[in-house]
This record gives C-alpha cells, structure tokens and sequence, in this order.
C-alpha cells in the first residue's frame, strides 16, 4: 500500500539522496513510527496532523482518528529510504516521497537586537507563562537547594533540575563553559516522558541561544557533551537536541522563537498557547527552557569561549 | 519497599508515561512511583533516594524504567502488574470492564491469541486498516464497501503472500469455526463447507439448508469482486483449498455472482481435483448438469437442493416446487388484478437475489430494465425510477451512499415500495426479506405496516397489484421466521419459501412463458 508523504522538513529532505538506506523501525507509539538507518538517519513519521519538527514526515491517509499505529509497523520491522520513497517490512507499507512539499524547519537566527528590547521580551515571556503546570521551572533559580527528603518523586526531579538549572543560570552569567557544560551534562535525560523534561528544557534553552545569541562554538561544545556518550537520553531526545544544536527545532518552539523576535506581543502569546499545547509537559518545559535562557543571558553580550571536546 | 524495573525498549508517549506514573503513585500502599526512560540520570536519582539502580545495571536510555516504593511486597506486587498492564493497553480510558481496545494495535496487543479481524468502517479507511491487520498476521474480513479495486488487488496480493485468508471487501456474510460474522443468519454446524462471491445467495443456500436441518463447517465469503478478471479468484481459491484440505468438510458449495470465464475455469478446475462433491451456483448459468464431482445449478435454491442430496439429506417438498395453497391464492388474486397493470417490480435488498431474479425472470420476459450490470438486460437511466419490467438491487453504492444498507434500513425501499404500489401500471411487485444477525429487526413487520397503512396506495383497493416476497432466514434468527411469514401473510402478500420460487410466482402471475 503507498501512502503520500504530504510533508516533510527540510532536514530530512536535504539528508536523503539517491543512495539507498537500510534501517529499522526503532520505536513505534501514539502516532509516530521512528525509523533508524544503519548511517544513523532518523525519521518520525506520523499523520498530517502532528506539530512539525525537524524529523518529521507527515502522511496523508494515515488514519490517526483514536489510532496508536502505522499500517502495523512494528519495532525491529526493516526499513529501506531513498530520496524518493520510505518502504516498511516486505514491499507492504510504501512511502511516497515525491513532490512532497518541504517545511523549513531550519530556523534563521535575529541579528541587531537591542538587550533592552530582549530584556523586555523576557519580562512579557515571564508573565505569558506564569500559571503553567511548569511554573517552578520557570522561576528559574534555586541556589543551593537539596533534594527534599520524602517527597514525590516527581518533585525529585522538578528539584534536581532545579539544581542544574541554578547552575547553567550562574555558569551563563559568569562564562565559565566548563561549569555550563557540567550543567547540561546534568540536566541531559533527566526527568519523565519520552523526551525527559531537562532534554525538552535544554531544547528551549539552546533555540533561544541559537537565536539570538548565535554562538557556533558553544553549540559544538554542547553538542559534543551530549553525544558522548551517546546514550545518555532515550534516542528520540538525542536526536531533537542534535537537531536543536544546528538549528533545527518544533515548529511551536520555532513559531516563538521567531516571535519574540518580531515583537508582536499578540503572536508571542498565540505561540506561547501552541507550545503549551506541545506533548505532556514537553511545550512547557521548552518554554521554561527559553525563559531560562533570557533569564540567565542578562543581555550583556555575554558568550562562551568553547572548549575542544 | 523498593524496587526499579526495567522494560527493553519500550516506549510510549509521554501523555501515557505521565498517565501511567500519576496512577501508579495514587496506588493502594504506594508511597511513590514513577515511569520513566532509564536515563543516566534518573537512574542515578533512583539510587540517591534509595532504590537500589545496581538491580538494573543492563538498562539504557532506550528502556523504560518502573520505580516503586511501596508498603510491601503484595502493594508493590499489584503494582506492578497494574503499571505493565496499563503500559501493554496503552493509552486508554474508562474501567477495566467497560474498557474497549482504542485501535487494532491495541487490540492485537491485548488478546494475542485473536486471529482474524472483522472491518467495519467507512470505505475510504478499511484498506488501510485491513493492510494492519494483515501485517499483523491475522485473517481479515472487509465488511466495507467503497474500496477501490486497487486497493483490493493489494491487500489480497499481501494476504496470499503471508499464507493469510481475506475476505471482501463488501463481504456480508461468514461463518467462521461456527461464529457468525457480518449478516450472518442462524446456521447449526454440519459438514458442508461454502466459498462464496456473493453474500445473499451464501444466505439462502446455508438458510434453506438450515431450514431443513443441515449445517456448515466455515461458510468462506470473498467478496463479489473477487470473481472478476482484475482480482483472479484468489480469495475463492483460497478459500475452496482450505474446504478440500478441512476434513470435516464433506460437501463443498461454491456460490458466485457471474464470474469471469478465465476466473470460472481456474476455479473449477481446482473443484475438480477436490475429492470431494463440489456443487456449483455460477450466477447466469443456463443449464443443471454433472460433471464427475462437479453439480452445476441453475438456481440457489436447486444448489440446496443438491447439496442436501449430495449430503444424506432432503429439501421439503414445498421448498422445491411451492405449494399448492399459495398457487391456489396466485389464481384468484389475478383474477382480481385489474387487465391494465401489466409489469413487474422487483426492489431487492440482496444483490444476488436481484441477479437471480433477473436470470429467471429474463428466460420469460422480454425486456427487464435494471441497475444490475448483466448481459442481456436493459441498464435503467435512473434507477430511482421504474420503467417497464424493472428489477431494482437497492444494496447498489447509489443508493446507500450516507444511508445503511437496505438489509438494515428499509427507509429509501418503503417509499420506493409506496410508490411502485400506487402506480397503475404495477402488476406485480417482488420482494426479498433478508433475516439474521446485524439485519433489520423487523423487515416484515416494516412492509405489511408501509402495505397496510396509506402509504400502500392502492394495495387495499380490488385489481391492486399482487406482492410477493420471499424470506432469506431461519428458525434460529433473531427476527423469527414464523413471525416474519405471519407478518406478510397478514396483508395479503403471497410468501415463498425461495427466491427462485418467488420468481416463479411472479412468472406466473405476469403470465410469462415458463421456461423449460
């Protein structure tokens, strides 16, 4: 059976080529079959309806009303890509890939903002998100706080990444890379969800760097921190914070992203809804992530020298 | 207590996992619980609140973790068993008893041990939905119609490959292991096997064997377009291997619509290396005669007929040639039948039996106007209207686009059936009345109400046109037989006991040169 691919990022169109890919089917749940190639190219694919992000292939006809699965696409099923089409098990589940319309999902970075402008930008962000079901995130620091004995073990972990947050806060502010690398080394695959929430925090966090701060090294330091070793978070949160680390992001984070900078206050709250809207706490914890971030920037053109990694 | 563990590579959303870990933690006996992917991290937070993470050394980022701390074993224990269940049913809602799997995932996933998958849904889904049931490996039932015959050639192409039966789409009818699928009327199990391309004449054979007290072993449905040239018979094929090779099978039956010759042949050759008695019911076919094991039949009822002989057993009488007080009432009522009603009006709710009708009543008539696509018969420009001898199969896609099938809801043929009654020029009007499982609830009672009340125009009056109706059911059926016949007779309409018999009433009454 061919289904049409309707649309997919230009990360994943700009990946494939002629060159035929051999893979598996890595994980199949609610509405997203992710596909693993021998050369380590990562596909989600998922129904026309599904926020779009930088793995993203969304098929048409792929009945989703109330639907956990794709076609009965299984994990471990073999997968073959090419430029022009994704086949699942024996020649039985096809993929068009032809014609299929391209979303941007590289976001450009803002250039010439004024820290005042950015600091007011926070300071709108700050009350949009106030009431969140991940508003102790957004608060942002807690210095020297230790875990609470006895408590749930949610709580456990809001308080841990409350921790590496103070710390990623104040290792921004004074540049040391070494201590911000150390927090996001803590902060990678903490928490619950598919993609823990201090993966979705730290994706919230580097789009605002990417986008406003445009520090290339910095990103390679991250980028090595997490990738070695590279099973420190589930694989599909790998992935999303490799594809943050070039800049390639959710479309909601991206739609805020470009947002703030347009400063439409009206379009910044639009997209502060939809990326609330994003997953369990996955959008809310993206968007502590770049609160986090302006918080933590002050807007004294602060960046990072890089370390080799 | 506590204890972590660990599911390889599973993963589930995170509405799900929140889900799941919010229940776990409101758990009698809990103190605290979490699901969550087997991270580093959170291992490594499991170990500083004193679950001991050396239990699960081998996990990865990639598995999933259950943590829980617990009064004691037994809490903890349920728990558990709580938590993989929930996680194996995935997202879902409500009790555990009225807990209903929320997609064939979840369904295959919950009860394993299913091996075949009844699609009912709208036609633009059922391909869909049918490729993952069959790549899940069970058999499959399309009870939907609206498929494209791309689509079907695909699916049956997949299914023959994996060893896997499929049946449809617009497959009405199966018994399978003795459970009724689709409309499936009240059959005892017995030893005949049937592979059929056509859901109502698999009705009335197994009916009227039923009737007569003999049963089925697996009554196989294909699907009408199965026959044709762009499929190939694969699933009759099949379906007739999997009755020769099933040794409680004795009596194979093969009912079809017209098939395609090239079709027809692959299929009969297979039927003659059967070793076994095969009666054949080809739709359209002229002539009764043998052939070794081959019994071709010329009517359905006659192929019960030989399939009850072929069996040890006998068709009453009256099933066979009609009986005599019904001839008796035929007479007088066309005495009374006013000499300018001059045509027939067939409204049908089951294909086959409108093609049948059009079969036999075309050997003695002329020119019958209809919507079935037949050699020899004149196709009606609008089939909402009668014209002439007209036979009207009212399970057409264009009359039950965003309506059910007239088996269910008699709606559009109540009113059609009020006008074809008014109108002066109906001799007579011809009726099926399909029973079983999934039909309508009272099909009868529906049409003596609709001949009986206003809307029956001219019904009531002397010289109005003569209704004939034959019933497609058992005595098992939920309908009730009896009270279906006594509903009919009760307004005057002249109740056969077959289809063919009906259609020789009506023969009789047009006056109709009798076919020899």
């Amino acid at each position: 059976m061919t289904l049409k691919a309707t649309k997919a990022s230009s990360l994943v169109l700009s990946t494939l080529d002629g060159r035929q890919r051999r893979g598996r089917v890595h994980s199949s749940y609610h509405r997203t079959v992710n596909v693993l190639c021998d050369d380590m190219t990562w596909l989600s694919l998922h129904p026309p309806d599904v926020p779009l992000h930088a793995y993203c292939v969304a098929i048409e006809g792929w009945n989703s009303s109330g639907d956990d699965d794709f076609l009965g696409a299984y994990v471990g099923e073999s997968a073959s890509v090419d430029h022009t089409r994704i086949m699942l098990g024996k020649d039985e589940a096809r993929i068009n890939l032809e014609n299929t319309a391209i979303w941007q999902s590289r976001l450009d970075p803002v250039v010439g903002l004024e820290p005042a402008y950015l600091d007011r930008m926070g300071n709108i962000l700050r009350g949009l998100a106030e009431g969140m079901p991940t508003e102790s995130l957004f608060l942002g620091v807690m210095d020297g706080q230790s875990l609470p004995a006895g408590e749930p073990l949610e709580l456990l972990i809001l308080g841990k990444i409350l921790q590496s947050v103070s710390q990623l806060h104040h290792s921004w502010i004074s540049g040391g890379l070494d201590r911000t690398l150390e927090a996001i080394r803590r902060i990678t695959g903490l928490g619950s969800g598919l993609t823990p929430s201090g993966d979705d925090f730290l994706t919230g966090f580097l789009g605002a760097s990417y986008c406003f701060a445009h520090d290339d090294k910095f990103r390679e330091a991250v980028f090595c921190n997490i990738a070695s070793p590279l099973g420190r978070t589930s694989l599909p949160a790998f992935f999303m914070l490799k594809a943050a680390l070039a800049g390639h992001y959710p479309e909601p984070l991206s739609d805020l992203l470009r947002s703030l900078g347009g400063g439409r206050i009206r379009a910044v709250k639009s997209a502060v809804d939809k990326l609330g809207g994003l997953g369990a706490t996955s959008g809310h914890d993206m968007l502590a992530g770049t609160l986090a971030w302006f918080k933590a920037a002050g807007f004294s053109g602060v960046t990072h020298e890089a370390n080799s990694c | 207590m506590k204890q972590i563990v660990v599911e390889k590579s599973t993963y589930l959303d995170s509405v799900t996992l929140m889900r799941v870990s919010k229940k776990a933690s409101e758990a009698a006996g809990v103190t605290n619980a979490m699901v969550a992917m087997a991270t580093d991290t959170n291992l490594a937070l499991m170990a500083e609140v004193g679950f001991d993470a050396s239990e699960v050394q081998d996990a990865t980022a990639n598995d999933l973790m259950i943590a829980i701390d617990a009064e004691d074993e037994a809490a903890l224990e349920s728990t558990l068993e709580m938590v993989r269940g929930e996680l194996k049913g995935g997202a879902s809602g409500g009790t555990e008893e009225s807990r209903a799997p929320g997609s064939l995932e979840s369904a295959v996933r919950e009860y394993p041990e299913i091996n075949l998958v009844l699609i009912s849904v709208p036609g633009q889904f059922a391909a869909y939905e049918a490729m993952k049931a069959l790549r899940s490996d069970k058999h499959v039932m399309i009870f939907s119609d609206n498929v494209s015959i791309e689509d079907e050639r695909e699916l049956k192409t997949v299914a023959s490959r994996r060893g896997l039966l499929l049946m449809g789409p617009d497959c009405g009818t199966a018994i399978i292991n003795g459970a009724g699928l689709g409309f499936a009327n009240g059959v005892p199990v017995g030893n005949i096997g049937m592979v059929a391309a056509s859901g109502t004449g698999a009705q009335e054979v197994s009916a009227i064997l039923a009737r007569n007290g003999l049963g089925m072993s697996q009554l196989i449905g294909t699907g009408g377009r199965d026959v044709s040239s762009a499929i190939g018979g694969v699933t009759t094929l099949m379906g007739l291997k999997a009755l020769i090779d099933d040794p409680v099978t004795e009596i194979i039956v093969v009912v079809s619509k017209l098939p395609d010759e090239k079709v027809a042949k692959k299929i009969l050759k297979a039927a003659r290396g059967a070793g076994k008695p095969c009666i054949i019911y080809f739709a359209g076919q002229s002539e009764s005669r043998r052939d070794d094991n081959l019994i071709f039949t010329r009517t359905l009822a006659e192929t019960a007929v030989e399939t009850a002989t072929a069996a040890g057993g006998r068709i009453s009488g009256s099933a066979q040639l009609g009986d005599t007080a019904t001839d008796e009432n035929l007479l007088e009522l066309r005495c009374t039948l006013d000499p300018s009603r001059k045509y027939l009006r067939g409204l049908f709710s089951g294909g086959t039996l409108a093609q049948e009708a059009a079969f036999i009543l075309g050997r003695s008539f002329d020119k019958i106007h209809t919507n079935l696509k037949l050699p020899g018969l004149v196709m009606l420009d609008d089939p909402g209207a009668s014209s002439g001898h007209t036979i009207v199969d009212l399970g057409d896609d264009v009359f039950t686009r965003g309506r059910a099938h007239p088996m269910i809801d008699q709606s559009y043929r109540l009113t059609r059936l009020a006008k074809e009654a008014s109108d002066p020029e109906t001799a007579v009007i011809l009726l099926d009345v399909v029973l079983g499982y999934g039909c309508n609830a009272d099909p009868a009672g529906e049409i003596a109400g609709c001949l009986a009340g206003e809307s029956g125009g001219n019904r009531k009056s002397p010289g109005g046109p003569i209704v004939i109706a034959s019933i497609c059911g058992t005595y098992q059926d939920p309908q009730g037989y009896d009270r279906q016949r006594q509903a009919l007779s009760s307004v005057g309409v002249l109740v056969a006991e077959t289809n063919a018999q009906a259609c020789e009433l009506a023969r009789k009454a047009l006056g109709g040169q009798a076919d020899e």
